[in-house]
Formats: C-alpha cells, sequence, structure tokens
C-alpha cells in the first residue's frame, strides 16, 4: 500500500491503473465522467493506492455512512413489535429484527430494552433504503454479535483510533490484557466503541486510573449498570484527561 | 488545531466545535464568523427530496433575530452548497450549515462562504469542487481593490465566488453602479484573490 499526497475535492487523478478493466474504489472518489481513465476526489485526506487497482481516500469523515458487512456498536432506541430501532449513528435508526438473535424464536424473543447496547453486523446498507442489521452470522451463530453487558462504558471515538485499535498489531489492548481482564468492543462507526469490563474486583486499581477507565466503579462499588459516552473525539491520551460521565437514562436500567 | 493565518490577512482554525460534524471559524480582517455543519443527516418529512439530499442554511446574526437580509445570504450560501456538493449520495438526508456572525467589517458574505467551504471540508462532506468567495470594492476614483480600506467610501461592491477546478464563477452578487468594463476587470482582480484562497485551504487542511 502506498500513500501519496494530500488531495482536495475537484483534484483529478490520472493515469489510474486497472486489472482486467477493473479499478476498485473507496471512499473519497468518484468516477470522472468528463474524462475517460480519471478519477475525481470528493473529499479531503490522503489518496491511497494498494496496487494493483485498489484507491481510496483517508480522511477524517465524523458522520458515518453504513457499509454493507461493517461491524457495529448501536444504541437501542425503540421497540416495535418484532422490529427494534437501533441508532447507529447514520442519517436514520437501522431496523434490527427480534428474531435475528441467537435462538431466537417467534415465542422466545431476546430481552432487549430501550437503551442497550447491541454489537451487530449490517446485512444490508443502500443510501436509498433504511439499514438492516443482524445480530447472527449465516450459520444462525451469534459469535461476538448480540447483547453487550450493561456494566460498561460505551464511548464515542474517532475513525482513526478505531482502525488503530481494531490493528492487530497496536500493542494498546495487549498491554491493558496483561494488567487486567477487560472485553472489548470495537464498531466501526466510526465513533462507537463499547468496553465491557468483567468484575476482576481487586485486581483493576490505581494503574487504571491513569488508563482508559474510570476507577471508581471498577472495585469497591458495584458497577451500577453505568454507561458513559463522550461526545468528542479522544486519543487515548486524551481519554484520561477529558472523561466526562453522563450516566444512562433511567429508561435503559435492568 | 493550530490557528493558521495567512499573508491575505485571513485566519482560521477548524474543529473548534465538539458537536458538529464539521466547523471552522474563520476571519478575514476584522469580520470574523462560525460556521458549523452537521451531515448527512436526519431530514425533516416536509423537506425530504427523494434523489438527493436537501442542503439547508441558517444564518445567525451577532444579536437578535435574523432578518430580511440575514435570509439573503442563507439563500446565497444554501445555492452555493447545493451546485458543489455530491448532493445525489445521500439521498433522503439533510446536510445543515449554520453560519454564526461574530464581528462584521465589511465583506461578510464572502467570508461566511468561505468559512462555510472550510466547515464542509473539515466534516468531510463529499465535493464535486471547493469554492471560495473574494469581495472586491470601487472607490469613487475607480480604483479597485480586495481589501477594505476603512473609511474610504465605495461606489461598489462585488463578490464572487469561484470553483476550484476551472476557476469560474459559481455566484456573483454586486451593490452599487458599474460600467461592464469595470465589472470585467473586478472579475479579472478577485480570480487572483481566489487563488491565494485556494492555496490558503490547502495550507489550513494539511496542518
Amino acid at each position: 500500500m502506498s500513500q501519496s499526497e494530500f488531495v482536495l475535492p475537484g483534484h483529478i487523478i490520472k493515469d489510474v491503473k486497472s486489472l482486467r478493466g477493473v479499478t476498485i474504489l473507496g471512499p473519497g472518489l468518484r468516477q470522472n465522467e468528463d474524462q475517460p481513465n480519471t478519477l475525481c476526489v470528493t473529499q479531503p485526506g490522503k489518496l491511497c493506492i494498494k496496487m494493483p487497482n485498489v484507491y481510496w481516500i483517508e480522511g477524517n469523515r465524523n458522520r458515518y455512512i453504513p457499509q454493507k458487512g461493517d461491524l457495529v456498536v448501536g444504541v437501542v432506541v425503540k421497540k416495535s413489535g418484532n422490529t427494534l430501532k437501533v441508532d447507529i449513528g447514520s442519517a436514520e435508526h437501522a431496523a434490527l429484527s427480534m428474531l435475528s438473535f441467537e435462538g431466537a424464536t417467534k415465542k422466545q424473543k431476546p430481552d432487549v430494552q430501550v437503551g442497550d447496547v447491541v454489537y451487530a453486523k449490517l446485512l444490508n446498507a443502500h443510501r436509498e433504503m433504511e439499514s438492516e442489521l443482524v445480530c447472527i452470522d449465516s450459520y444462525y451463530k451469534a459469535g461476538p454479535l448480540g447483547l453487550l453487558s450493561n456494566d460498561g462504558f460505551l464511548m464515542n471515538i474517532s475513525l482513526t483510533l478505531t482502525h488503530k485499535l481494531l490493528d492487530i498489531q497496536n500493542p494498546l489492548l495487549r498491554t491493558l490484557g496483561k494488567k487486567f481482564c477487560y472485553e472489548i468492543v470495537v464498531g466501526v462507526n466510526e465513533s462507537s466503541l463499547d468496553e465491557v469490563m468483567r468484575s476482576s474486583a481487586g485486581r483493576v486499581h490505581s494503574t487504571i486510573t491513569k488508563g482508559v477507565m474510570r476507577p471508581a466503579s471498577l472495585h469497591t462499588q458495584e458497577p451500577t449498570s453505568c454507561l458513559f459516552r463522550l461526545p468528542l473525539d479522544l486519543s487515548p491520551s486524551q481519554i484520561s484527561s477529558k472523561y466526562s460521565s453522563v450516566p444512562r437514562s433511567p429508561a435503559g436500567g435492568r | 488545531m493550530e490557528t493558521v493565518t495567512d499573508k491575505t490577512n485571513i485566519s482560521c482554525k477548524l474543529g473548534i466545535l465538539s458537536r458538529p460534524d464539521g466547523s471552522a471559524i474563520l476571519s478575514e480582517g476584522n469580520t470574523t464568523v462560525i460556521a458549523g455543519i452537521y451531515g448527512p443527516v436526519e431530514v425533516k418529512l416536509q423537506k425530504l427530496l427523494i434523489d438527493k439530499a436537501s442542503v439547508e442554511c441558517h444564518y445567525r446574526p451577532k444579536s437578535g433575530l435574523p432578518g430580511v437580509e440575514d435570509r439573503l445570504y442563507e439563500s446565497i450560501i444554501r445555492n452555493i452548497c447545493e451546485t458543489s456538493f455530491y448532493a445525489s449520495l445521500h439521498p433522503r438526508t439533510a446536510i445543515l450549515v449554520t453560519i454564526q456572525e461574530l464581528q462584521n467589517s465589511g465583506q461578510l458574505i464572502s467570508c461566511a462562504i468561505n468559512a462555510a467551504c472550510l466547515a464542509c471540508l473539515n466534516a468531510g462532506i463529499d465535493m464535486k469542487f471547493m469554492f471560495s468567495a473574494v469581495t472586491c470594492y470601487m472607490n469613487f476614483e475607480d480604483d479597485l481593490y480586495l481589501h477594505c480600506a476603512s473609511g474610504k467610501e465605495t461606489k461598489a461592491m462585488f463578490v464572487f465566488v469561484f470553483d476550484s477546478t476551472e476557476k469560474r464563477i459559481i455566484a456573483s452578487h454586486t451593490k452599487g453602479s458599474f460600467t461592464k468594463e469595470q465589472f470585467e476587470e473586478a472579475v479579472e482582480l478577485s480570480k487572483e484573490g481566489c487563488e491565494d484562497r485556494f492555496t490558503y485551504y490547502k495550507k489550513v487542511l494539511e496542518s
């Protein structure tokens, strides 16, 4: 993968490589209709090229645009009949069927309340239609998907940080794992990160206070279904300094 | 992000607001505005367009409620944004542009347009091209100049908005009386000014 110059909307990319007449375009690029074999940039950012034929722009879009197959973290905002409406940070709420949880039947539905956090996969994402979520894979198994525990934190982080956390080479999560046991769920909807702490009681102490989580709810006191949401884009170093807490609405409590 | 100041007396800071998807504070001389962009977001049913995103602009004056002149600014900025966005990529959504005036010492329209463009770039909205506005003044000796010299009376004022690809005029707004030749002269002068703006945009976004 090669990263070249910083480009701005309106920039024309010439000499586009293709493999058997196919060029794969990522976000921020459009085919230029005026001239053949050129691309038009629509977003500011770094132009990235993966040989032989993949092109995309690495910019800093803040609003999530749903893409088919994305794994996202969302908050249930509405329950109507058999469908749930989930806020995944896009323009429109996504639909999640009650029957698309593992083992769910018409008679035995999962216990989901408004305010709950789910980790789901986008089955369908078309700009003309409402996007659709599922919590099972094609073998009807949940895997990591499904309802997330209430004893955790929900944070909004930037897309760049999401990519860094999901990068297997990144040492941050491994280093944290050496200190205490935790579960983390990172959704690619640009701003949702859910940290689910397993109560490992006294083992979590002051080292954490400088890190990602607030200590108060982690040891002595019982974490009374606290969910924290950060509106700002933060890097790991900033998280501790800027941390502000918003208790979750009582409607979501169990 | 750092405040970037230019030789043409523009200074700007991106991403200063936490709630909008993109924001910019821009001052040209003593005129300062803040622009914020939300988008693509959920749209009201009456403004929903099935084939493209609807663009809305809200202009807030320094004090009081928006008046008739502010509505004019809103429509100018909305029209410019509509032409520059790839609105068809996000049908049934809305893109909201909010402009807050902080200080007006002339050339307010061009300052607001430039701030809107920078906020759009900060938000990562899909755009066909960038745009920049330049205000050109003419005094009673028929001299044209780009920077408003305070205290001097002006005979005419021109605001031109150019696109970044072919430097075509995408909007123009004039006040006062002038001849056809003077208008063309003002276009040429503004075109030079807009080149500086585009290089400035690049500098701001790269930093």
